[in-house]
């Protein structure tokens, strides 16, 4: 089979010289035979008739033997195509329209997908990645689906279920790097021993992590990311075994990451990890501790689903034993899962956009097509004329699309890859995966099934239609009255309608995620971003551990940061609004040993004094701290309003005494409350919330970490000085994170931007190019019926009557559309209802709103036509007659 | 057929073949010449005959075909299983109830 199709394909390279060579063999047969004959006694012509008769017709026979040798499919293909190219060359205004359409649409197509590829279905990079997942606590009763997990119940899951391989832990933290150069500060992951191996990660240089080295107090080592080492090591392999300087303290770097290493947790915000150590303390044994991620590898053959129900067996045994751990259940989920939990709605919405847009390229390409045929019609029927039969047709006209939609997704390819780029960098930065968005093979195996696909799409119907032409009556005409049958003319308005209702739908999208944007850009945070510049500084060395150490650090930076010129208030937090929200649960006199699970939830900050100025929280009643609240005074609160309205409604707040949950924490007299703030986010309810003045809690370790500082100028101006004021008291604190609060707050939104971007430029491109085929049909209508509206001007028609009859027509098609593209978007926009916010998914004003503005678009397009109409001069136009 | 006339006869041109199967079949396969043509193009597209071009008996240009040892290989095979297959039916015939 093989060997025959090979010996065709060189038949058909080498088809001239073989069909020269058969000729010559075939005259040598011939000539003999004649000969043979004319020794029969026959004369020489007789001769020669009756050899060929014997042979069976020289052409025939020449005709059977080139059809053998070569591949008759191919030739054709070929013969088409070069037809198509010469068809395409003859009307280039035709075929540049129809390449931009396509390239636009299977361009926006390719770059979608290759987001999707890249985030969506590529596999983890780390070893039989589908069996990797993450174990999560969460306690529904209070509203915590997706929770970090405690050290305790971590060693009980682990040494109960039968259904991991292994299970590993590990916590964020930050460390400063110092010694041989600026000081900085990296993000870093204090994990199991195990937790690589679980991976099926192997470090480029050196080793993991040894099991003893999981235990405190072990010898400290480290395992350094590929961009650290080469960033301020010199990617000199030799650094292992050597010693460097985490919050001053000396660590050996035992290992060091491949380049290639993607730490899958830069997916939950927690940004990408420099530095690994080892060495956690898993020794707490409150199980209301939560401050740790849990992954795991599934048995063999073992489901998510068998896990999870293992998973609950066990918290249930442990609900039991400790009730304060009641409430609390697991969440396994798959590892890829849980990593795309944000993007995969987002990019499905993408994906059916993108798709939109194509099928309106395509009904538009369907719809120059049918134009374009109907100038060809004569030449169909020419060619039906002289012995082509439909097949044959149908195969001309689509090896034209499918030649256009291949140079179509040749521009597009080249519009994808910039597109691509464009994409990576406006997505959200946290988006996993999408570094490795491009055009790969799969891409363009994808592109390549797209341009068929599309080929198909557009192609089919006018080409179908055009090979059946009406042979008598079109031949009959004069060439330059041929209009298209009623058939046609029904498809093409039929097209049209399918591109509005198209567009519709897209813009309806688009228009709910702008009024979800402008929701969410309108909505109060309870603090004033503006003008507000945050940074961190975690205080971790040792120089720091003495108890009232940060608290004179801190006091004597923001004594200098507040004499500066422009600052005006200067404060210090643990967590800022949007960032670093911890349940925890308070008590009241009144109660102090409620059921754990009617304990109220609160969100503890401790501030500085002037921090509700410095963030432009309004303190409503009461005082905001002051230098007076220190450690020997009397241990006070604020407390937001969320948290009075839940706890002492219609009460005068002021002097009253609550806790926080736990024998370690002391009373505290609330005085003053401060306004409600989106801790959570902007779409995101409020939480009861209570500030503590860090001042008097000076032998605690949770330490304020975010500077705050509220400017008269701008706010990023003022860094420099604080960099310097910062050195002048410890020259190996790193300062990281500098952010002004506009900046946070828009980072919330991110992925709603995005989104809302893409889809607005999508919906506009939909809009375009439903424009262009309205008018395209509109002006193709209007050449047709110059004749009869030239004579409806002749009888004394008004140019009014003329281009209301026009544009009735076109905006009767647009108004069909939008009815249908209105019912698909009531369905499809329930894709879109995660990413919508303070409007409703089938939200009226938008289903107003999105066919208005297509109708408007529609009528303008119309417009034109519906000019030159009614420009028709009678004499001109009845000439032709 | 073609095959077993260039095994026996050796190296022939396409008039030499269409003469010699004219003479074997005695005229009761009459067929168009040019079928002997495309005969000859299935057996090059297999490999099992090979050509060259020379001179006929009456010093024409001819091509000539040749069998390969593809096709001797080829014929062997086909030979048996036509023997096996007239046996069957012979017998068939042989064993068929009689009228």
């Amino acid at each position: 089979m093989l060997r025959k199709l090979l010996s065709r394909i060189q038949g058909s390279l080498k088809s001239n010289r073989f069909d020269s060579e058969f000729s010559d063999e075939l005259e040598t047969h011939l000539a003999q035979l004649q000969e043979r004959f004319e020794c029969q006694g026959l004369n020489s012509s007789e001769a020669r008739y009756a050899a060929i008769r014997q042979l069976g017709g020289v052409t025939r026979v020449k005709e059977t033997i080139h059809e053998r040798r070569t591949l008759p499919l191919l030739e054709t293909i070929c013969q088409d195509a070069n037809y198509a190219i010469r068809q395409l060359r003859k009307s280039p205004a035709f075929s540049m329209a129809a390449l931009l359409t396509l390239a636009l649409g299977i361009g926006a197509n390719t770059a979608i997908f290759s987001v999707v590829k890249a985030v969506l279905l590529s596999p983890l990079p780390y070893r039989d990645p589908d069996c990797l997942v993450m174990v999560w606590e969460r306690n529904l009763h209070r509203g915590w689906p997706h929770n970090i997990v405690s050290a305790a119940n971590f060693l009980d899951w682990r040494e109960h279920n039968h259904v991991f391989t292994d299970m590993a832990i590990f916590k964020t933290r930050a460390f400063s790097v110092t010694g041989s150069g600026k000081p900085v500060e990296v993000n870093a992951e204090q994990v199991s021993p195990n937790l690589f191996p679980l991976l099926g990660i192997k470090p480029l240089y050196g080793r993991n992590f040894l099991p003893e080295e999981g235990k405190r107090g072990a010898a400290r080592v480290a395992i350094i990311s590929n961009a650290l080492w080469h960033g301020r090591y010199g990617g000199n392999p030799k650094l292992i075994g050597k010693q460097i300087l985490l919050d001053e303290q000396s660590y050996t770097v035992i290992g060091i990451m491949p380049a290639s290493f993607a730490d899958a947790y830069v997916a939950h915000g927690l940004l990408d990890s420099q530095v690994w150590t080892s060495g956690l303390d898993l020794s707490n044994p409150d199980r209301t501790d939560h401050g740790f991620m849990a992954m795991a590898r599934l048995k063999p053959g073992v489901t998510i689903q068998q896990a999870q129900n293992e998973m609950d067996v066990i918290s249930a045994r442990i609900q039991r034993e400790d009730p304060k751990d009641l409430g609390w259940t697991t969440l396994v989920i798959r590892m890829h899962d849980d990593i795309v939990v944000e993007a995969r709605p987002a990019l499905i919405v993408l994906m059916i956009a993108v798709a939109l847009v194509l099928l309106i390229a395509c009904v538009n390409l369907a719809n120059l097509l049918f134009a374009r045929g109907a100038g060809r019609v004569r030449e169909a029927a020419l060619r039906t004329a002289l012995g082509a039969n439909r097949r044959r047709l149908v195969r001309q006209l689509l090896t034209e699309s499918c030649l256009l939609s291949l140079l179509g997704s040749g521009f597009g390819l080249a519009l994808a890859s910039a597109a691509v780029r464009a994409l990576v960098s406006l997505a959200p930065e946290d988006t996993f995966g999408i570094a490795g968005a491009g055009l790969n093979l799969s891409v363009l195996v994808y592109t390549l099934a797209l341009a068929a696909l599309t080929s198909l799409l557009f192609g089919l119907l006018p080409a179908l239609s055009l090979s059946k032409p009406d042979l008598i009556d079109t031949l009959k005409e004069s060439g330059r009255n041929t209009s298209e049958g009623p058939r046609a003319k029904a498809i093409r308005k039929v097209l049209v309608s399918a591109e509005f209702a198209f567009s519709v739908t897209l813009l309806v999208g688009a228009v709910l995620m702008m009024k979800t944007i402008i929701f969410l850009r309108d909505i109060n945070p309870g603090f004033n971003p503006n003008h507000v510049v945050t940074m961190q500084l975690f205080l971790d060395s040792p120089q720091y551990k003495p108890p009232g150490s940060h608290v004179q650090f801190f006091k004597k930076l923001l004594s200098r940061i507040q004499a500066m010129p422009g600052v005006q208030y200067a404060s210090v937090s643990r967590g800022i609004p949007f960032e670093g929200w911890s349940g925890d649960g308070f008590v009241l006199p009144e109660n102090p040993h409620p059921p754990m699970s009617e304990l109220p939830n609160t969100n503890p900050v401790m501030v500085g004094p002037q921090y509700f100025r410095a963030m432009g929280i309004p303190v409503l009643q009461g005082r905001g701290f002051t230098d007076a609240d220190t450690e020997g005074a009397m241990p006070v609160a604020i407390v937001n309003e969320e948290l009075v309205h839940e706890t002492w409604p219609g009460q005068n707040p002021i002097g009253k005494r609550l806790k926080m949950y736990g024998d370690e924490y002391p009373w505290l007299t609330v005085i003053g409350v401060a306004g409600n703030v989106r801790t959570q986010g902007l779409n995101i309810g409020f939480y009861p919330e209570i500030y503590m003045p860090y001042t008097q809690y000076s032998s605690w370790d949770q330490r304020p970490f975010n500077l705050v500082i509220r400017t008269a100028v701008k706010s990023l101006s003022i860094v420099p000085a604080v960099r310097l004021s910062v050195a002048e008291l410890d020259k190996n604190l790193p300062i990281s994170y500098i952010r002004t609060m506009d900046q946070v707050a828009n980072e919330t939104l991110s992925l709603k931007n995005f989104l809302t971007m893409l889809l607005a430029s999508f919906a506009g491109l939909a809009l375009l190019l439903a424009a262009v085929g309205i008018y395209g049909v509109m002006a193709y209508s209007v050449a047709q019926r110059r004749q009869e509206i030239g004579i409806r001007i002749a009888l004394g028609a008004e140019q009014s009557e003329i281009i209301g009859s026009v544009i009735r027509q076109g905006l009767g098609l647009a108004v069909a559309g939008s009815i249908v593209g209105l019912a698909a978007a009531l369905g499809l926009t329930r894709f879109l209802s995660t990413q919508l916010y303070g409007v409703k998914p089938n939200d009226g004003f938008t289903f107003v709103i999105a066919p208005v503005v297509l109708l408007g678009v529609a009528f303008l397009a119309t417009y034109i036509p519906a000019r030159r109409a009614a420009r028709v001069d009678p004499l001109v136009a009845l000439r032709y007659e | 057929m073609v095959l077993k006339t260039l095994e026996s006869m050796g190296p022939l041109h396409g008039y030499g073949i269409a003469r010699r199967i004219e003479q074997l079949s005695e005229d009761v396969l009459q067929l168009n010449e040019g079928t002997v043509y495309t005969s000859l193009l299935r057996l090059q597209q297999q490999d099992w005959i090979s050509t060259t071009w020379g001179t006929s008996e009456n010093n024409r240009k001819a091509k000539f075909y040749s069998i390969t040892r593809a096709g001797r290989k080829q014929l062997l095979k086909e030979a048996e299983s036509w023997k096996r297959i007239s046996g069957v039916v012979g017998r068939v015939l042989k064993f068929a109830p009689q009228r």
